[in-house]
């Protein structure tokens, strides 16, 4: 399997993962002029208009709509699904699927490894971290800082969220405890509040909640969102450094689909951004990959990459890789050099990669600290119809529990709202759950008909994007017995919850409790966990009122912590430029590199982080 | 003319196709206009029988013309007659709530093992959605004032409005 030394091609920089972050790093290298190998796992199906349209059909012909549905699985470059999640026996491995799982819970999360990565099913919820959720240990005696603070990375956000196109309004992003620059403005006018958001929002108007024995307000407000609208007339874009804005710049330009620009230039109300927008009117990293210049940037799909090799003094001296036509077929092995490598495979990936290589782990942190945001919810029936099923899945939340005293205790939160009824609710499937069950009680005819337009209208369901504690036993790692089809690595996972997150479930229950009475919800239309041996995740209790709670989560799809940076090369593994300790021209970017979770879907934070060290690597190569 | 008097007898009033369809108006809750709106009366009517063989469909037909004609003329008396001679049937039951699991979900499911223990196993009697048409007609999402997710996109900023009968918030 060894490469003649003329087929080994040289490149200023390799790029590992076409997702967001590869896409986005391969954009800034190159538009330096420094040449890029972009090395992608999976298909690059979605770059023709046909090819993604294609998959929206399938999307309507599964029978399991699930996160990965619509995207034809891939024996060489495997994803996790939710269908493959169960609980798990105390002692016996879960071998299901694409991950191997020891627990004690299941992690319950997904990625996509297929061009554009998990952006092809993301929600395309971008808020910002507050300034206090980069310094956890300092304000709250938990966790660990950030070796960067909000500061740091603010011009980068503004950067960010011009490139992938954000929607919101900077006054009530204000309103949440979120500074900008003087003079910024989001590019887009903010998606307009689904009517059940506004029936949410009137009725909480006022609502104060007790946690820790201080009271918090509970507010409604638009969530930020990677989902084009209407343009701001008024907003300019930032600089290109970021810092201050560029009077003489156009307003922004909606991006529409690959391959046929005028379609989505709105969001038009499909309700499916999980899994697929059949318009792309949400951002998608297919998107920035499109508009790649490819005079200097060399982009490989089905190349899965499996090894990175270390010379003696330390360097990364290649990538090793596996290339294939079909999925689950013949493979050919693959050698490329550069002067920079950069990992952003996701977390998960770059941690095996690392792992596989001996690479990056001087401090023995690579892969661990595994966090997501356990996401809890409750759900009711209301009085009266919600419209439900007509919108983006998300257009509010509460952002107003996001920080407080309280974290000192048990974990903040991150509300969302529901477009689309029990959506995630054990077994609630809406609407064919709903249709199911009324054929199990031989309902037909105008009174079928009359009892769905009745009852689906108006659920409602409230989620908790919670915050995770960086604990070092919730790790991935490999093993030689667990491999793919083509060799590599499968993910092992070790995970659980800790005391501060559970504890902070049982607070969600509060808050739900209290949006439900003032939505005038009987006690007998809300629910909070139904036991339930389907559901992956579930555990009793015992909080600090005494009382026992059965609890249960699932994933948020926001996997962090597996490659974290710090301020010391002991207790991190990349420093405050996600460069590694251990080898001075490798870079591992994405979510693996945040010491905590805040509450703030991660993504847009990521590519910040990216964006800032982009211009650490241009340094080293110029 | 012969395909003219070929429609004209595949269409008439108690021709196989529009006992099929008076049968799915009674089952859905939706008029002959909403259902040949949906463009798949002659996709579900060739379905049937391709999955459970002519002769179960055929049964199953023959005792809803003789459900419908004891009926006739009395909806309350037609409604305890469906129930009774075709919903609690062990038979015609589960074929019927197929019928309607097509009509607004666009999806064919599996038949009990109850049944299939009776009737056999047909090779074509697997849990599926018949197209993406299909799924994007379901009658469900009409039932539920909505679109189906992914498909028939209502419009930019649609989502605020107070849904029919609702005030604003
Ligand atoms: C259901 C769901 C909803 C989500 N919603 C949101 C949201 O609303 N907001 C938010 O901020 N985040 C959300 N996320 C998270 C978001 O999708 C991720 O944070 C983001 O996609 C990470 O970007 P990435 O580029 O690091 O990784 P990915 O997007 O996963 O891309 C990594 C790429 O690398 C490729 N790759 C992997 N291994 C290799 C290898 N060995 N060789 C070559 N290529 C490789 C993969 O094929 C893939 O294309 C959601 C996630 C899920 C699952
Ligand atoms: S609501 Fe529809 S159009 Fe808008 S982003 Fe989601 S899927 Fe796309």
């Amino acid at each position: 399997m060894s490469t003649p030394t003329s087929d080994i091609r040289h490149f200023d920089a390799i790029v590992v993962g076409g997702g967001p972050i590869g896409a986005h790093v391969a954009r800034e290298l190159s538009n330096a002029h420094k040449t890029v190998l972009l090395l992608e796992a999976g298909r690059a199906g979605g770059l023709t208009y046909e090819g993604y349209r294609s998959y929206v059909t399938n999307f309507h012909t599964q029978v399991a709509k699930d996160t990965n549905s619509p995207y034809p699985a891939n024996a060489s470059a495997p994803s996790p699904r939710e269908i493959d999640l169960t609980q798990i026996d105390p002692g016996t491995p879960d071998l299901n699927g694409y991950q191997v799982e020891f627990g004690p819970q299941t992690f319950a999360s997904t990625y996509l490894r297929q061009l554009g990565g998990t952006t092809l099913h993301w929600l395309g919820t971008t808020p910002r971290f507050l300034p206090n959720d980069f310094q956890l240990a300092t304000k709250y005696g938990v966790g660990m800082d950030w070796p960067v603070t909000y500061d740091d990375v603010e011009p980068d956000y503004c950067l960010a969220e011009w490139s992938i196109g954000v929607s919101a309004d900077r006054k009530e992003q204000e309103g949440i405890g979120i500074p900008f620059q003087k003079g910024y403005e989001f590019p887009m006018l903010p998606i307009p509040a689904s009517y059940s958001d506004q029936v949410i929002d009137k009725a909480t108007k006022g609502l104060t909640v007790a946690l820790a024995n201080r009271r918090y307000p509970v507010t409604v407000s638009r969530l930020p969102q990677a989902r084009n609208s209407i343009p701001n007339p008024r907003a300019r874009p930032p600089k290109p450094d970021g810092r201050g804005i560029d009077p003489h710049g156009a307003p922004y330009r909606p991006v529409g689909a690959v391959g046929n620009p005028d379609v989505g230039l709105r969001c038009e109300g499909n309700s499916a951004c999980i899994p697929i927008c059949p318009v792309q009117a949400k951002y998608s990293a297919l998107k920035t990959i499109d508009k790649l210049d490819r005079r200097y940037v060399t982009l490989e799909a089905q190349t899965v990459v499996t090894k990175l090799t270390i010379d003696d003094n330390g360097r990364i001296s290649g990538v090793e890789y596996l290339s294939y036509d079909t999925e689950g077929g013949a493979t050919t092995a693959g050698r490329a050099t550069a002067n920079i490598y950069v990992l952003a495979g996701h977390a998960i990936e770059n941690a095996k990669l690392l792992l596989a290589s001996g690479a990056a782990n001087g401090s023995d942190q690579v892969g661990r600290n595994l966090m997501d945001h356990p996401f809890s919810s409750s759900w009711a029936l209301a009085p009266r119809s919600m419209g439900i099923f007509r919108g983006p899945l998300q257009s509010s939340g509460i952002e107003s529990l996001r920080d407080g005293e309280f974290r000192r205790e048990f974990a903040a939160f991150r509300i969302d709202l529901s477009n689309v009824g029990w959506d995630i609710v054990p077994d609630a499937n809406p609407p064919y759950g709903d249709v199911s069950r009324a054929l199990a009680k031989n309902m037909f005819g105008p009174a079928l008909r009359r009892h769905l337009g009745d009852i689906v209208p108006r659920q409602v369901r409230v989620g908790f994007d919670l915050e995770q504690l960086p604990e070092s036993q919730n790790r991935v790692t490999i093993s030689r017995e667990f491999k793919d089809a083509i060799g590599c690595y499968r993910p092992v996972i070790r995970y659980g919850l800790s005391d501060y997150t559970w504890q902070s479930m049982v607070e969600s229950m509060k808050v739900s409790r209290a949006i439900y009475q003032r939505m005038g919800i009987p006690d007998a239309d809300q629910h909070y966990v139904t036991s339930d041996a389907t559901q992956p995740d579930e555990r009793n209790f015992r909080a600090r009122d005494g009382k026992d709670y059965l609890l249960n989560f699932v994933g948020a799809g926001h996997h962090m912590g597996t490659h974290r940076m710090g301020l010391w090369r002991t207790n991190s593994v990349v420093d405050r430029d996600q460069r590694s300790w251990d080898h001075e021209n490798l870079y591992v970017v994405g979510c693996g590199s945040f010491p905590t979770t805040g509450t703030a879907n991660p993504t847009l934070t990521a590519l910040a982080l990216a964006l800032r060290s982009t211009r650490h690597m241009l340094s080293q190569l110029h | 003319m012969d395909h003219d008097r070929a429609v004209a007898a595949h269409h008439a009033p108690d021709s196989p196709l529009q006992q099929f369809v008076s049968l799915s108006v009674t089952l859905t809750g939706f008029d002959d206009a909403e259902l040949w709106g949906t463009g798949l009366v002659n996709t579900y009517y060739a379905l049937f029988p391709s999955i459970v063989g002519d002769a179960v469909f055929g049964d199953f037909m023959t005792r809803w013309n003789y459900t419908h004609r004891r009926g006739a003329g009395d909806a309350s008396q037609l409604h305890t007659l469906v129930r009774q001679q075709i919903l609690d049937d062990p038979d015609f039951g589960p074929l019927a709530r197929n019928l309607i699991s097509l009509w607004y979900t666009g999806q064919w499911n599996q038949l009990p093992a109850a049944w299939r223990n009776v009737h056999g196993a047909w090779a074509n009697d697997a849990t599926f959605i018949v197209s993406s048409a299909a799924y994007s007609e379901g009658l469900v999402w009409k039932a539920i004032h909505a679109h189906p997710i992914a498909a028939k996109q209502p419009g930019y900023g649609s989502w605020a409005l107070p849904p029919d009968g609702e005030e604003p918030a």
